[in-house]
């Protein structure tokens, strides 16, 4: 019960994190004109609710199996986070926007973050300790 | 270490579940500061050392009205576009009082074919260049020819070559790491300009009427010969350009700057001692109330013929696994803040800051992590071996 409540307390702390981080935290760099930044924001949103989703679900699964399918979907999720700032919709091209300065480093951050709880997650689970 | 004793180690960390818990808090707090302390102070070191090589000009003569943006350019290496008649550069060279005068000319952002990220095309002449050359990673032997280029440390160039705007250009040298948006600029000799602005014309790209313009120059830098104020130049050159130009100080920037440096590490310092001796003393409290809640089971496992040794060495190696854990989740955490935000640290303070390199961040942690080790150490030691030195039989007596 301990374990599964904190590492669903942690998913869902981290998929706000992610929805924060180009939106409030360290937000994109704002102009009129939408740049590469902003389709990459909103993709990001996107990850960040399943991340919270994945985590709010994971909460109330007990099956030690699905909870340890959540997890390896939460780490390979947290490679989305990069994938899109760093390859499928990019940042502006200039090195000192405020999307390369701040948003992509907090998004590194996050990423990381993601893939250290899931898989201690992961270890927990695969070990077969108890959780509940 | 044996199995059982490492499973008696880990269980006795456990037993005493909360006060460990506290060390480890305390250890990984250490270590995140001092991690945090050593980087940003580091590579503001580093970033200013850099400066001062890239500021190698008395002074630096800008269009009028461009003296904000040409001081950012210094400063974070941001191109800007402005530009003035390349006329104004004979004018300079007349003036007495000067040793050394170079000109470039910025072209800013102009996408290129091999980067995922624009680069900033800078021309510049190598024959009378003293400003580009302090930072040139990798000496070039011959001549800056037309087609050839330098490039900044973050343009990869396959097969030492660069391809901008459907042409294949020689990287003959690249420049060593700034920390700015000049680590993404390829320079250029002043002779190549013309022929690279038509290719970049014939492709496509923007370019401004100022840009296609053949005889401009963005900027003049001056070494002012020794003897001579530099007032002086200035106003000479007032008198035979006109009032057209403005006069940016790179040197006196670069001494504000370092003037600066001075106090922001001081402040960092007084910090990091003041909480170091903080958490250093929480360390002393929490060691002395672990070893003193530990007096009952020394004593008891003296009286099962454990030596003092053994047990000392027990004791250590559960300190020592705790500040292992400690010391390097502290490392993680602190990079995790300091590494990706170092570029957003600098610009904060507004100051040049240069980041460690892989080598350089492992070193740190390697002796972030040693330096904990040695302080938690000292701090456990003194308790350790006095928890051990008390006769068991005053031990229990007391514990009854």
């Amino acid at each position: 019960m301990k374990n599964r409540t904190v590492f669903a307390a942690a998913f869902v702390l981290i998929g706000l994190l992610v929805i924060l981080a180009p939106t409030v935290l360290f937000a994109v760099c704002e102009s009129e004109k939408k740049m590469a930044c902003y389709y990459t924001g909103k993709a990001v949103i996107g990850i960040g609710i399943l991340i919270v989703a994945l985590g709010v679900v994971y909460f109330f699964l007990k099956n030690k199996g699905t909870r340890l399918g959540i997890a390896i979907a939460e780490f390979f999720t947290s490679g989305l986070v990069l994938a899109f700032p760093l390859k499928l919709t990019g940042l502006c091209k200039m090195s000192d926007m405020a999307c390369r300065v701040k948003t992509l480093p907090a998004l590194i951050v996050v990423s990381i973050l993601l893939v250290i709880v899931s898989l201690i997650d992961i270890f927990f689970l695969a070990k077969g300790e108890k959780s509940e | 270490m044996n199995l059982q004793r490492r499973k008696s180690i880990l269980k006795d960390i456990r037993r005493h579940g909360f006060f460990n818990a506290c060390l480890l808090a305390t250890i990984v707090l250490l270590s995140v500061m001092l991690l945090s302390g050593t980087v940003v102070s580091t590579s503001l070191r580093k970033g200013m050392k850099n400066m001062q090589q890239r500021l190698g000009a008395d002074i630096m003569l800008v269009p009028k009205g461009s003296k904000e943006k040409a001081e950012n350019m210094l400063l974070e290496g941001s191109r800007s576009t402005f530009y003035f008649d390349d006329s104004v550069y004979e004018k300079v060279e007349s003036i007495n009082g000067i040793s050394q005068v170079t000109s470039q000319c910025f072209l800013k952002s102009l996408s290129a074919d091999c980067c995922s990220s624009e680069v900033e095309i800078v021309f510049f002449d190598p024959e009378t260049d003293f400003v580009v050359a302090p930072w040139i990673e990798t000496e070039y032997k011959s001549g800056l020819s037309g087609d050839a280029v330098i490039v900044g440390s973050d343009i990869s160039s396959e097969d030492g070559t660069i391809k901008l705007f459907g042409q294949d250009y020689p990287v003959v040298s690249k420049m060593a790491r700034t920390g700015t948006a000049l680590d993404s600029s390829v320079y250029f000799s002043s002779e190549a300009k013309d022929g690279l602005l038509k290719n970049a014309e014939e492709k496509g790209s923007f370019l401004t009427e100022d840009q296609k313009k053949s005889g401009v120059l963005s900027s003049i830098f001056i070494n002012v010969k020794e003897g001579h104020a530099v007032d002086d130049v200035i106003e000479d050159a007032h008198k035979s350009i006109g009032d057209i130009f403005d006069v940016v100080y790179p040197k006196k920037l670069h001494a504000s700057l370092a003037g600066s440096l001075v106090k922001i590490t001081g402040v960092v310092n007084v910090i990091s001692i003041s909480l170091g001796a903080f958490l250093v003393a929480i360390l002393l409290i929490i060691n002395s109330i672990i070893m003193r809640s530990r007096k009952h089971e020394v004593a008891l496992l003296r009286v099962l013929g454990h030596t003092k040794k053994r047990l000392v060495g027990k004791l250590v190696t559960e300190m020592g696994l705790i500040c292992l854990a400690g010391s390097f989740s502290g490392c993680t955490l602190g990079a995790l803040v300091v590494i990706p935000f170092g570029r957003y640290i600098g610009m904060s303070l507004n100051m040049p800051y240069l980041g460690p390199g892989f080598y350089g961040t492992v070193l740190t942690v390697a002796l972030i992590i040693s330096s904990v080790f040695l302080i938690v150490f000292l701090a456990s030691i003194f308790f350790i071996i006095h928890t051990t030195n008390i006769e068991p039989y005053l031990a229990l007596r007391r514990e009854e």
